[in-house]
C-alpha cells in the first residue's frame, strides 16, 4: 500500500480556506467603527479642482448637481454630495438646480442628502425658487440627458412640485442650453462611460458645450473616465475617499472621513495578502524544484 | 412591384435611416442659429419619445416576467420556488408605487430596508470575494502576471489613501498609469467600438443586417 504524498506547508497556505481570510477583513472593517483612528487624508489635484472652481462662483452663476445614482449606492456617493452641497451653499449667490435622471429611487437619494444638509436650519437665507430648485427624477436615460442639455426647460418645464420654471426668473432667464450651466456635477458613474445617464453628461456637458464637469463618482469605474481627464473632465471625486478629500477641504468630519479609516484598512490588508501569498509561493517553486532535483538524483 | 408595396415593406428602414441621419446632423448643432434651435428642439421632441418608447418597453417586460414565472411555477421547473420570490417582489414593489408613488411612505420604507439592504449587502460581499481573488489569483506565474500584479498593487494602494503617508508619491506613479497606459487603451478601445458601431448603423440602413424594425 503507497503512503499518501504528505502536502508541503507551503501550498496548506497558499490554498488556505476563505474563513480565517474573510474573518480578519471582517475585523479590519469592524475595528475604525469602534476604534476610529482618523486616518490622514491627501488632497489630490483631482479634488482640490472642483473646490477650487466652486470658491470661484459668482453671485448670478447657476450650477446643475445631478442626483443620479440608485438608492442602493447611496453608501458611494451620498458623502460627497453633502460636502459639495454644504459647500455651494455657502457661496453668496450661486443658484443650483437639481435633477436626477438614474431611476426612480433617487428621489429618496436626494432626500437623504437634503436631510443631511437641511436648509432650512444650517442654511435659512437660501430660498427656494430663488436660489435653488429640484426638478425631481426625468426618466428617459441618454436621450433626455442629452435633449436636458440642449434645451433644458423644455425638457423639465416645471419643477418637482409642479411650478412652472418661468415663475423662477433667476433660472428661466439666465439657463437657456446646458452652455449656461457655469458648472456641472454628475452623482453616480455607474456603467461607466458608456452609462445611460453618465455617458449623456460627458457627450453633452462635456463634449458638446465645454462645461465645467465633475463627477462624483463609483470609484469601481473611474479608470474608465481618465482618458477624459483633465481636459473634458475637470474633476472626480472618488467614492468615499474623495468626499473624505472633500470634507477635509471644508474642515469638516462627515461620513466620507468615517468610512476612509475601514477603507484604508482593507487595501492594506489586500497588499499584505498579495504580497504574501507570492513570497509564500515562490518559496513553494523553490521547494518543488528542490524537491525535483532530490528525486532526479536518486534515480 | 408597386411603389405603395415597396414603400411598405421598406417603411421601417425608411424611418431608421431618416432618424439616424437627423440625429447625426442634429446633436452637434448649437442652438444659437434659427436653423440650430429649430434642429435642437426636434431633437430634444424625438429624445422625448424615447422615454415613452421606455415606458411601453416596461410594460411589455413585466408582462413577459410574469408569463415566464408563472409558467415556470406552474411546470415546477428547476428552482421554480426562485420565480415565486420574483412574482411577489414584483407584486410588492408595483403595489407601493401605486399606494403612494415612488417616493411615497410605502416605498420608501422598501427601498430603505430591503433595496438599500440588499444592495449594501451584495457590495459588502463583493469585498469578500474580492479579498479572497487577491489571495489566490494574483501570482506571479510570468511577465504578464507581473505586470498586472504590480499595477493593481499600485492602483490599491492609491485607492487606500493611508498609503500616501506610508510611501510617499505612491499616488503620482497611480496617476501616471491611470493617465498613460490605462487611457492609451482604452482610447484605442473606443475609437474601435465607435467605428464598429458606424459599420453596424451603415449595415443597417442598407438592409444587410437585423435591427429593431425586423
Amino acid at each position: 500500500m503507497s503512503e499518501k504524498k504528505k502536502e508541503r506547508w507551503t501550498k496548506k497556505i497558499l490554498n488556505l480556506d476563505n474563513p480565517p481570510i474573510y474573518a480578519i477583513l471582517l475585523i479590519l472593517l469592524v475595528l475604525p467603527l469602534f476604534f476610529p483612528f482618523n486616518t490622514p487624508v491627501p488632497i489630490t489635484p483631482m479634488v482640490k479642482a472642483l473646490y477650487d472652481k466652486i470658491e470661484s462662483l459668482k453671485p448670478g452663476d447657476v450650477v446643475l448637481l445631478d442626483f443620479s445614482w440608485g438608492y442602493g449606492f447611496k453608501m458611494l456617493h451620498e458623502a460627497g454630495h453633502v460636502a459639495i452641497l454644504k459647500h455651494l451653499l455657502s457661496r453668496p449667490g450661486v443658484k443650483i438646480v437639481m435633477v436626477a435622471f438614474f431611476d426612480a429611487t433617487s428621489e429618496l437619494s436626494w432626500r437623504d442628502v437634503m436631510a443631511q444638509v437641511n436648509i432650512e436650519k444650517n442654511y435659512p437665507d437660501k430660498k427656494y425658487g430663488k436660489d435653488w430648485i429640484w426638478l425631481g427624477y426625468i426618466p428617459g436615460g441618454e436621450p433626455v440627458v442629452l435633449g436636458f442639455a440642449d434645451n433644458p426647460w423644455k425638457v423639465a418645464p416645471k419643477d418637482k412640485y409642479g411650478t412652472p420654471i418661468e415663475q423662477y426668473p433667476d433660472f428661466y432667464e439666465t439657463v437657456k442650453t446646458g452652455a449656461d450651466f457655469a458648472l456641472v456635477i454628475e452623482g453616480g458613474g455607474h456603467g461607466g462611460i458608456n452609462g445611460h445617464v453618465t455617458g449623456g453628461f460627458l457627450k453633452s456637458y462635456g463634449l458638446k458645450y465645454h462645461c465645467w464637469l465633475a463627477y462624483n463618482m463609483d470609484p469601481s469605474v473611474i479608470a474608465e473616465f481618465y482618458p477624459y481627464y483633465p481636459s473634458i473632465i475637470k474633476s472626480m471625486l472618488n467614492g468615499n475617499a474623495g468626499a473624505a478629500e472633500y470634507e477635509r477641504l471644508l474642515n469638516t468630519r462627515g461620513r466620507g472621513s468615517t468610512m476612509v479609516d475601514a477603507l484604508s484598512m482593507s487595501h492594506m490588508y489586500a497588499v499584505v495578502l498579495i504580497i504574501f501569498a507570492n513570497i509564500i509561493y515562490i518559496y513553494d517553486r523553490y521547494l518543488e524544484r528542490k524537491e525535483k532535483a532530490k528525486t532526479a538524483t536518486r534515480r | 412591384m408597386s411603389i405603395l408595396l415597396y414603400i411598405r415593406r421598406n417603411i421601417d428602414r425608411a424611418i431608421l435611416i431618416f432618424i439616424t441621419i437627423f440625429m447625426l446632423i442634429a446633436y452637434p448643432l448649437a442652438t444659437t442659429t434659427d436653423f440650430g434651435k429649430f434642429m435642437t428642439d426636434w431633437y430634444t421632441t424625438l429624445a422625448g419619445w424615447s422615454t415613452l418608447l421606455g415606458a411601453w418597453a416596461i410594460i411589455v417586460g413585466v408582462f413577459v416576467i410574469v408569463k415566464n414565472n408563472v409558467m415556470n411555477v406552474v411546470k415546477k421547473t428547476k428552482d421554480w420556488y426562485y420565480d415565486i420570490v420574483t412574482l411577489v417582489a414584483l407584486v410588492i414593489f408595483v403595489g407601493a408605487g401605486f399606494m403612494g408613488g415612488y417616493t411615497g411612505p410605502s416605498m420608501r420604507w422598501l427601498s430603505t430596508y430591503v433595496l438599500q439592504a440588499v444592495s449594501t449587502a451584495l457590495l459588502g460581499i463583493e469585498a469578500f470575494l474580492a479579498i479572497s481573488a487577491y489571495y489566490r489569483a494574483y501570482r506571479l506565474k510570468n511577465i504578464e502576471a507581473a505586470v498586472l500584479m504590480i499595477s493593481s498593487l499600485i492602483i490599491l494602494m492609491w485607492m487606500g489613501p493611508i498609503f500616501e503617508y506610508l510611501i510617499p508619491g505612491i499616488s503620482n506613479v497611480a496617476v501616471w498609469i491611470l493617465l498613460n497606459p490605462n487611457s492609451a487603451a482604452q482610447r484605442a478601445m473606443f475609437v474601435g467600438i465607435g467605428l464598429g458601431l458606424i459599420a453596424l448603423a451603415v449595415r443597417s440602413m442598407l438592409g444587410r443586417e437585423r435591427y429593431g424594425g425586423g
